[in-house]
């Protein structure tokens, strides 16, 4: 009986750690592998969907509107182009 | 579509630290960890060019692939982003990047590792933007404040460019098709005055010779 | 000192003097480009980096090289490797980790448990051939028995949670979920950081203790000659540790289990500035011979409990029947008797009760 016992835990043990052979990479489908612009992520908010914060000067979007929020970016980041400041 | 790159122009960057210090600021960065450094190559003698770095937000990137908790997740816009709460300082992140951005502040004797803290785009992480969690774990969200990366905005030779990688691009294309030499490169003629019929702003005036 | 050292000697000098002024000569010939010469001896990629820059403007192809060599430069910022900008090897380990060490990994260790089950299915118990006597020898000692318990049960907390480590998110993420399974494994992994060092300092008291009667000896040829008697059902005679168990404390305990403890106190020690080659290095290492350990471990452990009938209790009690010893250990049982008889002092082996004083119970 005992001995049933323990056979039969150790046959669960091997179907468990076999079970891992199943899968050859380590790639969680959804988590790990990354599509452009296609959120396949854990929870969480994405940066648009908050109003724009009234210190960011200029920042303008609508909460929720993704366009919106990457224009108001991409204004911004127009501040890192030097060649539109005076010459 | 936005897919946020870091670029460190290797002409321009003066080792000033900047970003570094703006970066620890920003968010409050524990004593030990630093999400971005600079690096010099052949400092101190002709030839010597500096680049700072931090995480690159790879596209396929290892520390995701490596983490055993899959602690790791990706925006829509391309940053790299971390769990705390599942992060259990094992460390293989760090093995496996290939900038050495992930930081590990000392959480006991003997090197015990605490949670990694790497550079988050300032995106923070997944807690409730602005909440005073997120602002813990992760520092600033600045992404959701409709700014940039502290680092790159405080640039102050505007070498470390940051956001949307298409518009890095034509920046840096802009620049290099741009970027001159002596009275030619951009801001001379703001600094020194427009060149004079053709002759050289660049050399000074010579010295009056002492009898 | 005879002549010939003299002249040879006189010859050296002459060589020194005129290939010290040939030298001279040439560095004051080099002078006037001396900057240079001395420059790129010195430090090559800054002398073309610098020369690259006045041919070719923006062309700064000299550092990216050296960006990509994975050389340490001058940063500010404190930490291990910190002036490193670039490092390869952690892709190479990513590709070594996810798709050789852990599915050949799974592989080995199924493979191990899989055929520890087979064979129970195919053999059973192997049960005692005659009749328990009913008179007792001692086998292993109180301190033996401490040792052994020592690092089985250490080796069975690191086994589990490393295989958690390697296999969990495979296995258990996908069931327990993300919160659940960090829980599990932060437990597992600071388990594992203070279990280990344990285990490293057991398993080599542990080799000491057992050491003198696992040495190989010439009675261990028929032994491996028989396959053991595992499949067949001769009897095969043996010294107080069979081939088999000299194999895994020789292959087993001693090579794997010290492999495994160095390379884990490299991993678990990360405060004296070891770097990434380093790391990654002994993380292949220790998963390799962790997964090996395991395969054997698990042949050990079926042959201790379910696999011999007696064999567990030994190590439990520490005593064995008279006609255990002689089925499954002949020589040992026969040097026992021997003793015994040389020295009556210590009384006939088959009247020592359980729990008897073992001092003198040195088995040969």
């Amino acid at each position: 009986m005992r001995m049933i016992r323990i056979a039969a835990a150790m046959a669960a043990v091997a179907g468990i750690v076999a079970g891992g052979c199943g899968e050859q990479a380590q790639q969680l489908g959804q988590a790990t592998t990354y599509k452009q612009g296609k959120y396949q992520g854990k929870p969480d908010a994405r940066p648009y969907d908050n109003a724009p914060n009234v210190y960011a000067h200029g920042a303008q979007w609508t909460a929720g509107d993704k366009t919106s929020w990457e224009a108001a970016i991409r204004r911004r980041q127009q501040g890192q182009n030097e060649y539109l400041k005076a010459e | 579509m936005a897919r946020m790159k870091f670029l460190c122009d290797a002409e321009r960057c003066i080792e000033c630290n900047g970003c570094v210090t703006a970066c620890k600021q920003e968010h409050e960065v524990p004593w030990g960890v630093n999400r971005r450094r600079v690096v010099t190559i052949n400092d101190g003698v002709p030839g010597e060019r500096s680049i700072s770095v931090a995480c690159m937000h790879c596209s396929d990137a290892p520390c995701m692939a490596v983490c055993p908790v899959d602690c790791f997740y990706k925006t829509e816009e391309g940053v790299v982003l971390h769990d705390k709460d599942l992060c259990i300082g094992c460390g293989y992140c760090f093995y496996a990047c290939p900038f050495g951005a992930p930081q590990f502040p000392q959480a006991g004797a003997f090197g015990l590792r605490g949670k990694m803290d790497k550079c988050t785009f300032c995106a923070g992480g997944p807690e409730k933007d602005h909440s005073e969690d997120e602002w813990r774990k992760y520092g600033r969200n600045r992404l959701a404040e409709g700014k940039l990366p502290a680092c790159a905005e405080m640039c102050s030779t505007k070498a470390l460019l940051g956001g949307d990688g298409d518009i890095v691009a034509d920046i840096y294309r802009n620049r290099v098709l741009k970027r001159g030499r002596g009275a030619e490169v951009w801001g001379w003629s703001s600094a020194y005055g427009a060149p004079q019929g053709g002759a050289k702003p660049a050399a000074p005036a010579p010295a009056p010779a002492k009898s | 000192m005879d002549v010939h050292t003299m002249t040879r000697r006189w010859l050296a000098l002459l060589a020194a003097l005129f290939l010290g002024v040939l030298g001279s000569q040439a560095l004051a010939q080099a002078a006037p480009a001396g900057q240079q010469t001395f420059d790129s001896v010195l430090n090559p990629n800054a002398a073309e980096q610098a020369k690259r820059q006045q041919q070719q403007p923006g062309n700064n192809a000299p550092v990216w090289r050296e960006v990509r060599s994975e050389k340490e430069h001058y940063t500010s910022t404190r930490g291990v490797e910190a002036g490193v900008l670039i490092q390869s090897g952690g892709e190479t380990w990513r590709q070594r980790r996810e798709n050789q060490l852990i599915p050949m990994g799974a592989l080995v260790i199924a493979g191990a448990l899989g055929a520890c089950v087979l064979f129970y299915l195919w053999r059973g118990t192997m049960r005692l051939r005659e009749k328990p006597t009913g008179r007792r020898m001692l086998r292993f000692s109180g301190f033996e028995r401490t040792m052994h318990w020592t690092v089985a049960i250490s080796f069975s907390i690191l086994a589990l949670s490393g295989l958690v480590m390697l296999f969990g998110k495979l296995v258990l993420l996908p069931i327990i979920g993300h919160t659940l399974f960090a829980w599990l494994t932060v437990a597992c992994k600071t388990i594992h950081n203070f279990v280990g060092p344990v285990f490293s300092v057991a398993v080599v008291v542990l080799f000491f203790t057992f050491v003198r009667d696992n040495l190989p000896s010439i009675r261990d040829v028929q032994w491996f000659a028989k396959a053991g008697g595992l499949f067949s059902d001769v009897h095969v005679p043996s010294g107080r540790f069979n081939g088999g168990e000299k194999v895994w404390f020789w292959v087993g305990v001693l090579g794997l289990g010290v492999t495994a403890s160095v390379s884990g106190l490299i991993l678990d020690f990360p405060n004296f500035g070891q770097g990434r080659a380093t790391m990654q290095l002994a993380n292949v290492v220790h998963v390799v011979a962790t997964v090996l350990m395991m395969a054997m471990a698990a042949g050990h452990i079926y042959m201790g409990t379910a696999g011999v009938e007696g064999a567990y209790d030994a190590m439990r009690t520490g005593y064995v029947d008279e006609s255990w010893a002689k089925e499954h250990h002949e020589y040992w049982y026969e040097e026992h008797k021997r003793e015994a008889v040389a020295a009556p002092a210590a009384g006939p082996a088959g009247a020592i009760p359980a729990g008897a004083p073992q001092a003198k119970e040195k088995t040969a």
